[in-house]
């Protein structure tokens, strides 16, 4: 079992999302940067699609009530481990009565605290991630809070065999997972878009300041979509009303305002503001680590470039499940 | 069937039937999403009805190296497209009209007699006029399980609040222009709102998780408070 002394600014249990049912309005949630969760559940023996606990903005304070595989990934919050810095993106063991305490994110955005086991967290519709709007999935159904007690599913003989010898190690493992093929957790990036949707309506002085102008995240982003602040407003050549339709992971979509929005992890299933475009998959890590204030260049480009981006990541991710596998091997 | 098929996503795919609303739209849509998951096409993931078109959402990785291509949507394309040309719309499966029971007025329904002085007429012409059409489900969207509903007589089409309000409770009807609609959990929202139902629009713990379906046909009935009251008891 797991408590938190201390919930941060937000954190929830999050897995790979809840597919399937976007067909019925429901909201498929799940990680906001699903690769840092992987690759947790990776570093613990999980199975990739497990869940952990997603942690925006640090501050959060966890107590671990038994013996524990764990590892952190994404944003790099500082956490400590009773008081000495714990290590991320490699797997580490923790004793009953041990806090781990992140402070605020240095690099990025969102931490990812996994289990080995995986926490003891009835299904929903398939899926073990919170959806706090309908209020069901993850703890409770909703965001953690001071005090909560998640109980954790028991190690399996793999994860107790990886246990045993970390516990028998005087230090910390010297490998990590080198994750910046996924994630560069930069102040300010270029993200890829595919222009598809209602691109074509908008006018021109618009794609144009899309393509070269910055843009800043602004704080109003949550994990329903990342708001964006520009100087100009995008606008369609011809106003029109259009009807609600199928909405992803990375759309860009342009409300009255003229600011653009990109849609993320608590999204509705469906939407009626035209779109100038989608962020391409590849590009997902990095959407997902971006902190208000911070600052986005788009490059469009074709789907083809965007699939090819795709399959390099996967390639390195293979490359990463490999390594960690030989790796856990032999500790 | 006419249809044209494009990118939507690097994991998506868009089918579009034309510009206009046909109900001849929603049958395909349901068509193939029945067919495509009687028999799965390598990395399918699913499928979401919009008014006139079909998205539909697959994982490129499971088709590269399914059939070690780099080329993942014009692959899935081409999948899609074959099993297209086998599916038969001929018979479009007929409808059950559902009915909705719903108690109109009072604390359940704060802004009937706006709806009513907004159009001069009265309650219970609201009310004969929301309750007497047929209402087809075009998609579902906004929230989990919220009905898009075509059909409302125009003469009851009422704009939406200047400001919306912070929780509309679950079960609660509401009109937005021309469109109704039923809020299945409880979220803001700016219709404005003139009864509420005691029947469930979504559970989760439930498969399908949702009551209605796009395509699905229903009617509303009005209910007294009593029955109202009643009615959420057996559901509970």
């Amino acid at each position: 079992m797991i408590t938190i002394l201390n919930s941060g600014v937000h954190s929830s249990v999050q897995d790979t999302g809840r597919w399937g049912f976007q067909q019925y309005g429901m909201v498929v949630s799940g990680a906001m940067d699903n690769n840092a969760l992987k690759i947790g559940n990776l570093l613990v023996g999980n199975e990739l699609n497990d869940a952990g606990i997603e942690i925006t903005f640090g501050l959060t304070t966890i107590q671990f009530e038994s013996d524990r595989l764990v590892a952190i990934t994404g944003a790099d919050a500082s956490p400590l481990l009773n008081d000495k810095p714990a290590p991320l993106w490699r797997p580490f063991i923790v004793k009953a009565g041990d806090r781990l305490q992140f402070q605020g994110p240095k690099s990025g955005l969102r931490s990812y605290i996994v289990c080995a086991g995986g926490f003891d967290i009835p299904l929903v519709l398939n899926s073990k991630s919170t959806y706090e709007k309908g209020k069901f999935g993850g703890f409770n159904g909703r965001s953690l809070q001071k005090g909560d007690a998640i109980k954790l599913q028991p190690m399996n003989e793999m994860q107790r065999k990886l246990f045993e010898g970390l516990s028998k190690r005087k230090q910390h493992l010297e490998w990590s997972v080198n994750f910046e093929d996924f994630c560069r957790f930069k102040k300010k990036n270029t993200i890829h878009v595919i222009p598809t949707g209602q691109h074509d309506l908008f006018d021109k002085e618009s794609i144009a300041y899309f393509e070269t102008a910055t843009f800043t995240v602004s704080n109003r982003s949550d994990r329903m979509g990342c708001h964006l602040e520009s100087d100009k407003q995008l606008q369609l050549t011809n106003q029109k009303e259009l009807l609600s339709e199928a909405v992803a992971f990375g759309t860009l979509q342009v409300p009255p305002s003229g600011k653009p929005m990109i849609l993320l992890a608590d999204r509705q299933t469906t939407g009626g503001y035209p779109k100038i475009g989608q962020v391409m998959s590849a590009d997902f890590s990095v959407l997902a680590q971006m902190k208000p204030t911070d600052q986005i260049q788009f490059r469009y480009i074709e789907v083809e470039q965007a699939e090819q981006a795709l399959l390099q990541q996967h390639k390195v991710f293979q490359q990463i499940k490999q390594a960690v596998a030989y790796r856990l091997k032999h500790i | 069937m006419k249809y044209s098929i494009k990118p939507f996503h690097d994991h998506a795919i868009y089918i579009s039937f034309g510009d206009d609303i046909q109900e001849d739209y929603l049958y395909y849509s349901q068509a193939i999403i029945s067919d495509l998951e009687s028999i799965l096409p390598i990395g399918y993931v699913e499928a979401i009805p919009g008014y006139n078109n079909l998205t539909i959402f697959y994982d490129p990785i499971k088709i590269a190296e399914q059939y070690h291509t780099e080329n993942m949507q014009q692959h899935f394309i081409k999948e899609i497209e074959q099993r297209l040309k086998m599916i038969d719309l001929a018979n479009p499966i007929a409808r059950d009209i559902i009915s909705i029971p719903v108690c109109y007025g009072d604390q359940f329904g704060p802004d009937l007699k706006y709806v009513a002085d907004f159009h001069k007429l009265s309650v219970k012409e609201v009310i004969q006029i929301h309750s007497e059409k047929i209402y087809t489900v075009h998609m579902l969207g906004f929230a989990p399980g919220f009905p898009f509903l075509g059909g409302m007589d125009p003469t009851i089409a009422t704009p939406r609040k200047s400001t919306p309000a912070a929780a509309i409770p679950a079960g609660s009807v509401g009109i937005a222009g021309v469109q109704t609609g039923v809020y299945p959990i409880e979220t803001p929202g700016g219709w404005q709102i003139i009864g509420r139902t005691p029947t469930s629009f979504f559970q989760p713990t439930k498969h399908p998780p949702s009551l209605l379906t796009a395509g699905d046909k229903l009617k509303f009935h009005p209910i007294t408070m009593e029955e109202f009251v009643e009615l959420e008891g057996e559901n509970r």
